[in-house]
């Protein structure tokens, strides 16, 4: 350069003009407790939301929708298991299916009992009225008062109308996800947990609702825990209890000990026999 | 158990590989940054601009151009915070590192070739930068291509 121009000095440019000295830490922080409270505040006010679109939907509503869910659709919703009403017990737990609705006079749910071949033993209760006990319950339980409660605490579900919430809850908060968090890669399964603490309330008042109808009809709630002693895993941890669809099976039984005291329902009583063809309705 | 699983791969897997992407990301960002630092001191004195002319007393006696380029990409870190911040707006502070050390890599490539052949400065400087297509669509970014291209100049008389 000419040195008429004056002399030239190379200079570093400076270099952090380009870059924000917020550490990226901080700027995680603080990203990740603000969006944290956001999703939060979504969850529950999605919560609230479906709650009242819920009550708008009428029952038969619903039936239409969902009631004439076909029995291979069911059998993919139960883990590919085979639908049948082809079953030695099946009529035996229609009537006791019956017998309960008759303690449920409001309702208005035509309600339909169907078996899963299964290994596994569950219930469930879905839309529409359907409810879904798995052939090995019906081979497990040792008294009618034991099914008495399982089918109860699945009419409890359709009274409390919950699978209803629950799939509006999903199905709204999955939206809300997707459109955001989703789309950072980020586990879809969240929006699933951070509904379960309701889910578990569900099952309280569901649980509530069926020694309520066991109480009615056999005039005690003996032998209602029945199922859950059978599946007690033990303690839970942490991670399990917040994790889980239900309430432990420790903590549920100690529930109903407690309702039942709360509500003067005897605890001991005489159970009626199940799979013996004692009862009037039993099969040749 | 399921669940358990399900949730450890849910929000523990993630967790883990943002933590591991944060604390290799930095190491390598500082390397690269002093490397970038001492690169630059070194070449100092090399003049490069943007004019397409040269001054009126430069003579040149062979010309030639010169490209630089790096592709960079994102870790998983800065993908995430840049999404979260995607969410709500505002200065993506996560990328502004990464793009300033591209910006100055790409000079620096083009700088230190024409400084090896033996050419004396740089003019007509240009940065440009092209997105990297990624296989999975709109998720995420592949990568970004940061291009520094000039004329390299040989010099009679300086």
């Amino acid at each position: 350069m000419s040195e008429s121009r004056g002399r030239f000095v190379a200079r570093q440019p400076d270099p952090s003009v380009n870059v924000s000295d917020t550490h990226p830490l901080a700027e995680a922080g603080v990203l990740f407790a603000g969006l944290g409270a956001v999703f939060i505040a979504v969850v529950i006010i999605s919560v609230y939301l479906v709650d009242i679109l819920v009550g708008v939907v009428s029952i038969e509503r619903e039936a239409q929708w969902f009631g004439g869910l076909r029995y291979d659709e069911i059998g993919e919703l139960m883990e590919g298991a085979r639908i049948t009403t082809d079953h030695a017990q099946h009529e035996q737990t229609v009537a006791l299916l019956e017998t309960l609705t008759e303690y449920w006079p409001d309702s208005t749910y035509e309600f339909r009992l169907l078996i899963a071949e299964s290994s596994v033993p569950n219930a469930v209760a879905l839309p529409g009225g359907t409810i879904i006990v798995t052939s090995r319950l019906l081979d497990d339980v040792e008294s009618e008062n034991e099914l008495a409660f399982v089918l109860a605490h699945e009419l409890g579900h359709f009274h409390g109308r919950d699978h209803l919430r629950r799939l509006g809850r999903l199905a709204l908060i999955s939206l809300i996800y997707n459109a955001t968090i989703g789309a950072g890669g980020f586990a879809p399964n969240l929006s699933d947990l951070s509904l379960r603490s309701f889910d578990r309330q569900q099952e309280r008042d569901a649980d509530r609702f069926g020694l309520e109808l066991c109480a009615a009809h056999y005039g005690h709630v003996a032998g209602t825990g029945d199922f859950f002693r059978r599946l007690d895993p033990g303690s839970r941890s942490v991670v399990n209890r917040y994790v889980d669809t239900h309430p432990g099976m420790t903590e549920r039984l100690a529930d109903m000990t407690a309702i039942a005291a709360e509500q003067g329902w005897p605890e001991t009583g005489p159970l009626r026999p199940w799979n013996e063809p004692t009862t009037m309705d039993a099969q040749p | 158990m399921g669940d358990t699983i399900s949730l450890i791969i849910n929000i523990g897997l993630p967790l883990t590989l943002l933590v591991v992407a944060y604390i290799v990301g930095t190491i390598i960002e500082r390397r690269h940054f002093k490397s970038i630092e001492r690169r630059e001191a070194a070449l100092r004195a090399f003049p490069a601009m943007t004019s397409e002319q040269m001054p009126a007393d430069w003579t040149a006696t062979e010309s030639q151009l010169m490209v630089g380029s790096i592709v960079v990409s994102l870790d998983y870190f800065k993908r995430i915070i840049a999404g979260l911040r995607g969410l709500i707006g505002g200065r993506v502070k996560t990328y502004e590192p990464l793009l300033d050390r591209a910006r100055r890599e790409a000079m620096l490539r083009l700088l230190e070739q024409a400084r090896t052949r033996g050419f004396d400065a740089v003019i007509n400087v240009r940065l440009e930068t092209s997105r990297m297509a990624n296989s999975q669509g709109d998720r995420g970014t592949a990568g970004v291509e940061m291009l520094a291209i000039g004329t390299a100049i040989r010099l009679a008389t300086r």
